[in-house]
């Protein structure tokens, strides 16, 4: 009596890992890495000819000219434009945050209300483009707070954040043309790229 | 069988000279007759001994010798007429029809044992001793002598198969060959 | 009564009777003994153990851009065999972002191309290139049966579009690599 043996599996394709055999017999591997994300962005920088009653950019401080009117005490019309080198590798959120939703005298602080007839803080308008995105914060220095605004950016980005700021002659937080009390007025804006969680 | 039987010649021999007697003639004549010494195989139960596919095509083994189970010839009614016989099996060891020498690793060999059994008390028995690269694939023996007539079913049996250091096989076909002899011890 | 002489009664005879005759060897055989060995190949085993090139964080993070020391220890495929002729194949997928699936934005690559290199089974290495126009060396050819450790190794990275991009941010981008031996029919 004879034993049969076992029968030829010819042409048979067997995929992954090992023990794979046949007329032909493959091996997988795959290979793994990782991107962390992360956001930068750069100091400012005066977009060349674009500013209106801007002294210029001192370190990180806008200087205005001239901020109001030597007759009518009331401001004077001012825009200028910063330019920011920006990146972030991952979906994130752009904000722009003011200090004082307004420029606000900095040292003459006083709960007492102006006298009638006089303002004592500006508004303005800040414009951000960054990832074909445009985003507005207007400080309209109703009251001195901090006010914020935002934007989801859903991919990466990658060039120059610009920003430009508008004050309007005359504008007051009394009503428009009205003097301004004497002093230093200033506020304080910040761009933030932030991971989106 | 046919036994000769050789017919002596009559010779009536009457000497000259001598008177007859008147007494009947006698002569006497002698059969002689021989029968020849004689061995023969019963026919084989099948006439060559395919293996199929010699390795494993899966697993721990694939690609090395499979496990053959034994394979059997039988000769019914084998018999030798006259004392001191016996069988003499002649193997080749199963060799690739590729006659390339194998790369390290691989074999084209595949030995085996001959074993023919039920003659002698001593069977017959070769196994071959290929190398790696088929070289020396033939071997041959005789078994016992068995010292008398005997009439018997013979069996050869296939088994032992292996591949030498127990190698990869290149692919192709193999082939090996067994041949028995019955006759006499002394030739 | 008179008998022949026994002397004269000669017996004769002819034939052989009792002298040593021509005894007859039977003889069977040859009988074949047959079988066939297939052409196959086996893959072997991954000696190294993980089935993946890990490469970790691709970037520098100080620039965003692709590292220039990446690297991976090679995998050896040990006790891989074909039992005939055969050729080996290398094939390979760039690394990309998998959860970033939409092209990326301007300034940005979602792609690390590489080169995969299988070794030890053929004289010449075979070699494949991802994000290249064609991959001649990809397939080596071997004319005998073989039996041997073929090493497996990444290298040659570059980012997808030019190496001034910098990657979009992922903790997962994946490729692969696939080695196939096929008997040569």
């Amino acid at each position: 009596m004879r034993a049969r043996p076992a029968l030829i599996l010819a042409g048979l394709l067997l995929p992954a890992a090992a023990h794979a055999q046949g007329t032909s017999a493959t091996s997988n591997f795959t290979v793994n890495a990782s991107v962390p994300g992360s956001c930068a962005v750069g100091a400012p920088l005066l977009a060349a000819g674009r500013q209106v009653n801007f002294r210029g950019l001192n370190g990180t401080m806008l200087q205005i000219d001239e901020l109001v009117d030597r007759t009518t005490l009331s401001t004077n019309a001012a825009s200028v434009e910063v330019r920011f080198e920006a990146i972030c590798t991952f979906p994130h959120r752009l904000k722009i945050e003011t200090q004082n939703n307004g420029l606000w005298q900095t040292m003459e602080r006083s709960s007492v209300p102006p006298p009638e007839g006089f303002g004592n803080a500006i508004p303005y308008r800040a414009d951000v483009t960054w990832a074909d995105e445009n985003l507005r914060l207007n400080a309209d220095a109703g009251v001195r707070r901090t006010a914020d605004n935002s934007v989801f950016v859903s991919g990466a980005g990658l060039g120059e954040i610009l920003l430009r700021l508008e004050i309007d002659a005359g504008a007051t937080n009394e009503r428009a043309n009205a003097p301004l009390l004497a002093g230093t007025y200033g506020d304080t804006l910040r761009i933030t790229l932030e991971p989106v969680q | 069988m046919k036994a000769r039987i050789a017919l002596a010649a009559l010779v009536i021999a009457a000497p000259a000279g001598m008177a007859s007697a008147q007494g009947p003639l006698e002569g006497r004549v002698a059969v002689d007759g021989s029968v020849a010494g004689r061995c023969v195989l019963g026919p084989p139960s099948q006439s060559a001994v395919p293996l199929g596919t010699l390795t494993n095509t899966s697993g721990p083994r694939t690609g090395r010798l499979a496990t053959i189970a034994a394979q059997a010839i039988n000769f019914p009614g084998s018999y030798c007429n006259f004392a001191g016989t016996r069988i003499s099996v002649s193997a080749n060891a199963m060799v690739a029809a590729d006659a390339t020498a194998p790369q390290p690793g691989f074999a084209r060999a595949v030995n085996f044992t001959s074993t023919v059994s039920n003659w002698a008390a001593a069977n017959a028995v070769v196994t071959t001793a290929a190398s790696a690269g088929g070289a020396t694939p033939a071997a041959q023996g005789p078994g016992g002598t068995h010292p008398a007539p005997k009439l018997a079913d013979l069996t050869l049996t296939l088994n032992n198969f292996a591949v030498p250091s127990d190698l990869l096989l290149v692919s192709g076909g193999y082939a090996g060959a067994v041949t028995i002899t019955l006759g006499p011890a002394t030739p | 009564m008179r008998t022949l002489s026994t002397s004269l009664a000669a017996l004769l005879a002819i034939g052989a009777a009792g002298a040593a005759s021509a005894q007859t060897t039977a003889t069977s055989g040859p009988f074949p003994v047959t079988g066939n060995v297939p052409a196959l190949c086996a893959a072997g085993t991954n000696g190294s153990g993980s089935g993946s090139f890990d490469l970790g964080v691709l970037v520098n993070t100080s620039t965003g851009l692709l590292r220039n020391d990446l690297a991976a220890p090679p995998k050896v495929l040990t006790g891989a065999f074909c039992s005939s002729a055969s050729t080996i194949t290398v094939n390979a997928t760039p690394l990309l972002s998998v959860n970033n699936v939409a092209a990326a934005p301007s300034g940005f690559s979602r792609t690390v191309n590489f080169t995969a290199t299988a070794a030890g089974w053929t004289a010449t290495a075979a070699t494949f290139t991802t994000g290249a126009a064609s991959n001649p060396g990809a397939v080596q050819t071997r004319g005998t049966a073989f039996t041997g450790d073929i090493t497996v190794s990444i290298g040659a990275f570059s980012t997808g579009g030019g190496n001034a991009l910098r990657l979009v941010a992922d903790p997962a981008y994946l490729g692969s690599v696939t080695v196939t031996l096929a008997v040569v029919s």
